[in-house]
């Protein structure tokens, strides 16, 4: 653990960089393992070298099924703006199986300049399990984000996870007319690129591009390795006749399920997401259909 | 640039190169089933946001890269970009369809009197990566043949626009003249997107066309369908 600095609580307070030595604004990291771990109930999966430097923590772990570590990732209390450094690095070992989500959306704020920037690089090793489904990201019209979500698979390691971007605040008409927002999602299977996604917008026009984001302030992505196309199959059944007006598609890139889904609430894309990841869940982990508590209050 | 690499260039971008070019849509033929392109504005529009998001973005660049790593031989470069290429391919129709052009091409070079001799197609590294993208024969072909780098990417855009045309005009349809009306809007256009994709970094590089690729992915599933993406 290092030294701790004081959490803002609002974002007036974020206007006010309190970190000089870093740059412009908050600098943040967060670095853990999970490993399998044999206690008197058994095996359970459990953090070890944890490190967390500056305002991003995490709970500390619970079961509610079983073995499966629950872990619940903080984010800076009082969202993230122009200057801020996001530097996250977990590593899931042979065995282990991590659930990640966040009690909340995080919130990109406009900036004053300087981009955001936030790294997620997410390792499983062979053996090991990593469910990755924090809340969505809320982009606030004139954010500059630059965001870098890579995950690194090695042998038979399983992943499933989403991104769910929400660009300006559509619940209040904001729409995300200046910004820059890059964020990537890649995954590499033993070190060989195997799907690799962005989103990217910076002009106006790439909010309404017919082949882009067709004026939708939602974009999500979807993503469950060890699938088949029996899966998709049955993934494409479980979302039939229920996308209404959000266009909403599913493929199969090598053994990766993937769905993608543009829309206007993040609950409606979540209804449609829920459901499949459940289902995979239920049928390439032996997992119960569920959703993490804390969505609910 | 010799005549011999001008008349070469046209050769590989010509719609009568047996590649099977006209046979996929990249999500064009879901499109225009659901509304989203009915008439010829519609296509325009629907091409330029991928003219911007997607094939300068991405296929340019990498095309780029697959040249110099053919310049100086460097089999390393050449498989990295092509794996890259393709892990940034959205969907499964549209991997299978850079691999299925990249094959053709490959048998076309096989062929040809002068390729055949190139000791790039004898080694299992560079078939591997030919077989994967048709960017890296037509990469290879160009830095063989000396075509300039500049033509080689106006080349390939001008041949990939040309082709989603005449599928528009088909699965529309439209008329011979509106097809050529749309290819005309885009002529004073096309060569500032190559100078752009030219000085990409490596780091920029990647396509952002969601409503495409989750067309892409309805395709897999359309009823009635004249495409293979």
């Amino acid at each position: 653990m290092t030294v701790q600095e004081p959490v803002p609580t609002d974002q007036a307070h974020r206007e006010q960089p309190t970190s000089p030595s870093h740059g412009s604004g908050w600098q943040a990291s967060l670095h853990m393992q999970l490993e399998c771990s044999m206690t008197g109930h058994g095996a359970k999966t459990v953090m070890t070298g944890l490190h967390h430097y500056g305002p991003l923590r995490v709970q500390r772990p619970f079961y509610p099924e079983g073995d499966t570590a629950h872990i619940y990732l903080l984010h800076p209390p009082g969202g993230v703006v122009g200057g801020d450094g996001l530097d996250i690095d977990i590593t899931a070992r042979r065995q282990a199986h991590g659930l990640f989500t966040t009690p909340g959306a995080t919130k990109f704020y406009l900036s004053a300049g300087d981009t955001a920037r936030v790294r997620q690089a997410l390792t499983v090793e062979a053996g090991g399990t990593l469910e990755w489904f924090p809340q969505e990201n809320i982009f606030f019209p004139g954010a500059k984000v630059h965001m870098d979500t890579t995950i690194d698979l090695s042998g038979n390691a399983r992943f499933m996870g989403w991104e769910i971007s929400c660009l300006g605040r559509p619940v209040n008409s904001e729409i995300f007319e200046q910004g820059n927002i890059d964020a990537r999602f890649r995954i590499s299977r033993d070190g060989k690129p195997v799907m690799i996604e962005r989103l990217k917008v910076d002009q106006p026009r790439h909010l309404n591009a017919t082949s882009g984001l067709r004026n939708f302030p939602m974009q999500a992505l979807f993503v469950a390795t060890g699938c088949n196309e029996a899966l998709l199959e049955q993934a494409r059944e479980l979302i039939e006749g229920k996308a209404g007006d959000m266009p909403c598609g599913l493929t199969l890139i090598d053994d990766i399920l993937v769905m993608r889904v543009l829309g206007t609430r993040c609950e409606k894309i979540q209804a449609l997401m829920i459901p499949v990841w459940q289902k995979l869940r239920q049928t390439l982990l032996n997992k119960p259909a569920g959703i993490p508590r804390i969505w609910n209050t | 640039m010799s005549n011999s690499a001008f008349f070469r260039l046209q050769q590989l971008i010509s719609p009568s190169l047996p590649i099977g070019a006209f046979t996929y849509s990249q999500g064009m033929e879901w499109a225009v089933e659901c509304g989203w392109i009915k008439d010829a504005d519609d296509v325009y529009v629907w091409l330029d946001g991928l003219l911007e998001s997607s094939v300068g973005a991405l296929e340019l660049p990498v095309l780029a890269r697959l040249y110099h790593a053919s310049q100086q031989q460097d089999v390393e470069a050449f498989s990295h970009w092509a794996d890259t290429l393709l892990a940034w391919r959205e969907t499964s129709e549209l991997r299978a369809e850079e691999c299925q052009r990249g094959q053709a091409l490959t048998m076309v070079l096989d062929k040809l009197p002068d390729a055949a001799g190139w000791p790039e197609l004898q080694q299992p590294e560079w078939r591997e990566a030919l077989g994967q993208t048709q960017l890296a024969g037509f990469a290879l072909a160009c830095a063989r043949w000396n075509v300039d780098l500049e033509q080689a990417l106006n080349g390939y855009l001008w041949s990939w626009l040309e082709n989603m045309v005449i599928v528009a005009v088909k699965l529309i349809p439209l008329g011979q003249s509106d097809g050529q009306r749309v290819l005309y809007r885009f002529s004073d256009q096309l060569a500032a997107v190559t100078q752009q994709a030219m000085i990409v970094d490596d780091d920029d590089i990647g396509s952002s066309s969601p409503a495409m690729a989750i067309a892409s992915s309805l395709h897999e599933t359309q009823y009635c369908r004249l495409f293979r993406s």
